[in-house]
C-alpha cells in the first residue's frame, strides 16, 4: 500500500525516533 | 460579526490575565520571579513564541515554491534542535540560577566576566529584533486585515494595541500564560489546515496528485541548498533566541524545565509537520490555475487553503491562530529587546540607577519599541521568510556560540566572547551581501564565529576558575 513518498515517510519515522531519544534521556534524569 | 465576537472574546481574555497577573518587580516583570511551576506553560508558551506569523504564513507558502526540500528538511530540523533544546535546558535554567541572570546578555557577562560583551551583544539584539518585529507586525496587520474586514492601518493599530496592554502589565508572566493559550490555538489551527487538505485530496491518494518536480528533493524553482540554508538557519533559534531562554530562566526548579522538554517538542514536531507541509499538499487539492497567483505571493495561500476548505467560522479561528503566532512571538520579543536597552545597556553605563526605575522605564520603552517597530511596519517589502531568516539566525548564531561553549568548556574567555560575537556578524553580513548565495550566511556565520571563539580563547589567559560556577555534574 501506498502511504506516501519515501522522504516523507523518513521525516515521520526520524521524528518518531528523536522524540522518544529524547524523552527516554529527560524521564531517565534526575533532579540535582 | 461572529469575526468581531471571536475577537472581542479573544481580547477579554487576554486583559483579564494581563491584570490578574500584573507585576509590581523588575524580577517578577523580566522573569516571573523564577517562580513558574507548570511544564505545559513553559513548553507550549515556547513554541508559540517561536513560532511567528511568518512560519504560519511564508512557512505554510514556502512549500508551493521550494517543495519538497523545504518541508522535509524544516520540519526534520525544527524537531532536532527542539530535543537538542531541550535537552540542555536544565544546564540552562542552573546557570541561570547560579549567576543570578535576569537577561541573556547578563548570563553571558557573569559567566565570561565581560560588561563589553554583554553591551555588544545587547545592541546585535536591538537592531535585529527590531527587523524582526516590523517583518511580524506587518503580518499580524494584514491578518486582522482579513479577520475583521478593515484597513491595513487600522489592523496595525489593533495589533499595537493588544500587545502593548499585555506587555506593558503583566511583563514576562502574562507573556507566558497568553503564550500558552496561543498556542493552543495556534497547534489547533495547524491540525485543521492539515487535516483539511489531506480529507480534500483523498487521503493518502493526494500523494498522487502532486507533480513529481514538487515532489523531488532537488528542489524546483528553489534549489535544495536554499531550501537547507533556511531552514537550518531558522530552526537555530530554537537553541539560543533570548526571548525562548527567558522562558526556560522563568521555572521554578529543573524539575519543572525538565518536563516541559516533554511539551514542547511533541507541540513543535505537530505544528511544523502541519505547517510545512501545506504548501506541498495544496498541489494535491487545488489546480495548477488556482495556486499560480500564490507562487508569486506564498504568504496568502493559507488563508486561501482556510476559506476554500473550511467550513464557513472556521476560517476565522485559522486567521486568530495566525494572530496569536504573531502576537506571541512580539510580545516575547519585544520584552528581551527592551531589557537588552534598559537593564544591560542602561544599567552599565549608569549601575546606580533602582531596579524600580529599570522596571518603569521597561515598560514605557517596550511600548516604544511597539509603536516604532509598528510606524516602521507600514512600508516593508514583500516576502517574509528571508528577513526573518537572517535577522533571528544572526541574534541565534551570536548567542548560541558562547552559550553552548560557556556551559560545556571552562576554559573560553571574555576576548573569546567577543571575538566570537564580532566574527559572528560580520561574516553573516558580509556573506549575506559578497558570498555565494547557495551557501546560507548563518551557517557561515556559526562556522566563523565557532573558530573565532575558540582561537581567540585559547590565545588568551584562561579564565580564574573561581569566576566559573560549575553547572555541570548532577546527572551522571
Amino acid at each position: 500500500m501506498f502511504l506516501a513518498p519515501t522522504p516523507y515517510l523518513a521525516l515521520l519515522a526520524s521524528i518518531i525516533i528523536m522524540l522518544v531519544i529524547t524523552f527516554f534521556v529527560i524521564l531517565r534524569r534526575s533532579d540535582a | 460579526m461572529l469575526n468581531q465576537i471571536l475577537l472581542v472574546a479573544y481580547v477579554a481574555v487576554i486583559v483579564v490575565l494581563s491584570i490578574k497577573l500584573r507585576q509590581g518587580t523588575f524580577a517578577g516583570f523580566v522573569i516571573s520571579d523564577r517562580n513558574v511551576m507548570y511544564p505545559a506553560v513553559i513548553g507550549i508558551a515556547f513554541t508559540a513564541a517561536y513560532f511567528s506569523a511568518a512560519s504560519f504564513l511564508g512557512g505554510g507558502g514556502y512549500g508551493l515554491i521550494a517543495g519538497f526540500p523545504w518541508v522535509i528538511w524544516a520540519t526534520f530540523m525544527h524537531v532536532g534542535f527542539a530535543c537538542l533544546a531541550w535537552l540542555m535546558a536544565p544546564k540552562i535554567w542552573e546557570m541561570a540560577k547560579s549567576y543570578d541572570a535576569k537577561t541573556v546578555p547578563q548570563l553571558l557577562e557573569r559567566r565570561y566576566g565581560s560588561p563589553s560583551g554583554r553591551v555588544l551583544l545587547a545592541m546585535i539584539m536591538l537592531v535585529m529584533y527590531t527587523v524582526y518585529l516590523i517583518a511580524i507586525f506587518k503580518g499580524c496587520a494584514h491578518l486582522f486585515e482579513g479577520l475583521l474586514g478593515i484597513t491595513y492601518i487600522q489592523g496595525l493599530l489593533i495589533a499595537v494595541a493588544i500587545v502593548a496592554i499585555y506587555y506593558a502589565i503583566g511583563g514576562l508572566p502574562a507573556i507566558l500564560w497568553i503564550s500558552f493559550i496561543q498556542g493552543i490555538i495556534m497547534l489547533g489551527g495547524a491540525v485543521l489546515l492539515y487535516v483539511a487538505l489531506l480529507y480534500n485530496g483523498g487521503g493518502a491518494e493526494i500523494w498522487a496528485k502532486i507533480p513529481a518536480n514538487i515532489i523531488s528533493m532537488s528542489g524546483d524553482i528553489v534549489p535544495w541548498q536554499t531550501s537547507v540554508g533556511s531552514a537550518f538557519s531558522i530552526s537555530l533559534g530554537l537553541l539560543a533566541l533570548p526571548d525562548l531562554l527567558i522562558m526556560i530562566f522563568s521555572a521554578k526548579d529543573s524539575r519543572v524545565v525538565r518536563f516541559a522538554g516533554i511539551y514542547s517538542p511533541i507541540a513543535i514536531g505537530i505544528y511544523a509537520l502541519c505547517i510545512f507541509s501545506i504548501g506541498i499538499l495544496a498541489y494535491g487539492v487545488f489546480t495548477a490555475e488556482e495556486l499560480a497567483p500564490f507562487i508569486k505571493n506564498p504568504d496568502s495561500l493559507v488563508p486561501f487553503v482556510a476559506t476554500s476548505l473550511l467550513p464557513p467560522g472556521f476560517d476565522a479561528i485559522i486567521l486568530l491562530a495566525a494572530i496569536s503566532a504573531a502576537m506571541s512571538t512580539i510580545s516575547a520579543i519585544v520584552l528581551v529587546t527592551t531589557t537588552s536597552l534598559t537593564a544591560d545597556t542602561l544599567k552599565f553605563l549608569r549601575p546606580e540607577i533602582s531596579d524600580d526605575r529599570v522596571l518603569l522605564l521597561t515598560r514605557i520603552v517596550g511600548v516604544l519599541i511597539i509603536v516604532v517597530s509598528a510606524l516602521m511596519a507600514r512600508n516593508v517589502p514583500e516576502l517574509i521568510v528571508p528577513i526573518v531568516s537572517l535577522s533571528m539566525g544572526v541574534i541565534a548564531c551570536c548567542v548560541f556560540i558562547p552559550l553552548i561553549f560557556g556551559i560545556y568548556w571552562d576554559r573560553g574567555t571574555s576576548t573569546g566572547f567577543v571575538t566570537g560575537l564580532v566574527a559572528t556578524f560580520v561574516s553573516i553580513v558580509a556573506w549575506n551581501f559578497y558570498g555565494n548565495p547557495l551557501i546560507h550566511p548563518v551557517m557561515v556565520g556559526v562556522v566563523v564565529g565557532t573558530v573565532a571563539y575558540l582561537a581567540a580563547s585559547l590565545a588568551t589567559k584562561p579564565p580564574d576558575s573561581s569566576q566559573i560556577i560549575s553547572v555541570r555534574g548532577g546527572e551522571e
